[in-house]
């Protein structure tokens, strides 16, 4: 199993805590967030209308990082602090 | 220090500590950012969210960077999570150096960081509801100065 967080605008869309856990695949971070995303059309919405980076645990990762059990995985729009 | 609380900043406060643990430095260049009202319709709050363990671990990365390209005795970096209404500060950076030039600097960089570069989302509260901003070209720009 996987853990997949949204943050920002990409929370929102998803809504339920920001959350989601499902089954692993042998697929990139960027895949598995467009599995979830197409049975969610906010989601989808939210996700085509910026651009969006992945991190494992604590660091950002490529889009095409396989995935693999255990990983929690966060899906960041781009960044606005300060 | 690096810190991220849902607490207010008192900005005084932190300034006086820092300048006080700053041992022998002849410079210290501090940064408040406060929200900010703007608009027709007025923002009455930001609401900041991040990712715990990946924002910290970024600013870290931003902090040690800072301190290879500075010559720098310390730095401190405090942000505000959660709802933050107008007028309070959001974000408080101090940096300490021997001689101004390089305290000044810093301070810029690590601001221009956290814009653009650190995991934190910003969203406006106003009466009409949420907008989720995004950095303007001018923030990318700003960030690129150091590269």
């Amino acid at each position: 199993m996987v853990r997949v967080l949204f943050f920002g605008r990409l929370a929102d869309a998803f809504g339920r805590e920001r959350a989601a856990t499902l089954a692993s695949h042998s697929e990139s971070v960027r895949m598995l967030t467009e599995r979830i995303a197409s049975k969610e059309p906010a989601l989808m919405s939210a996700l085509s209308a910026t651009r969006v980076r992945f991190a494992v645990g604590d660091e950002i990762v490529p889009d095409d990082r396989i995935v693999a059990d255990g990983d929690e995985i966060s899906v960041l729009p781009p960044f606005s602090g300060g | 220090m690096i810190l991220l609380t849902k607490d207010p900043l008192q900005p005084e406060a932190l300034q006086a500590q820092f300048a006080a643990g700053a041992t022998g430095a002849g410079a210290v260049a501090t940064f408040t950012g406060i929200v900010r009202q703007e608009g027709e319709q007025g923002v009455e709050a930001l609401f900041i969210d991040h990712a715990a363990g990946l924002t910290e671990r970024e600013i870290e990365r931003a902090a040690a960077e800072a301190k290879a390209r500075w010559p720098l005795v310390d730095l401190a970096i405090v942000h505000r999570v959660g709802r933050i209404k107008a007028g309070e500060p959001v974000v408080f950076v101090a940096t300490a150096s021997a001689h101004r030039r390089a305290a000044f600097e810093s301070c810029d960089f690590l601001v221009d960081f956290l814009k653009t570069d650190a995991p934190f989302w910003k969203q406006e509260i106003s009466r009409t509801g949420g907008r989720w901003i995004e950095p303007t070209g001018k923030d990318y720009t700003d960030r690129d100065r150091w590269r």
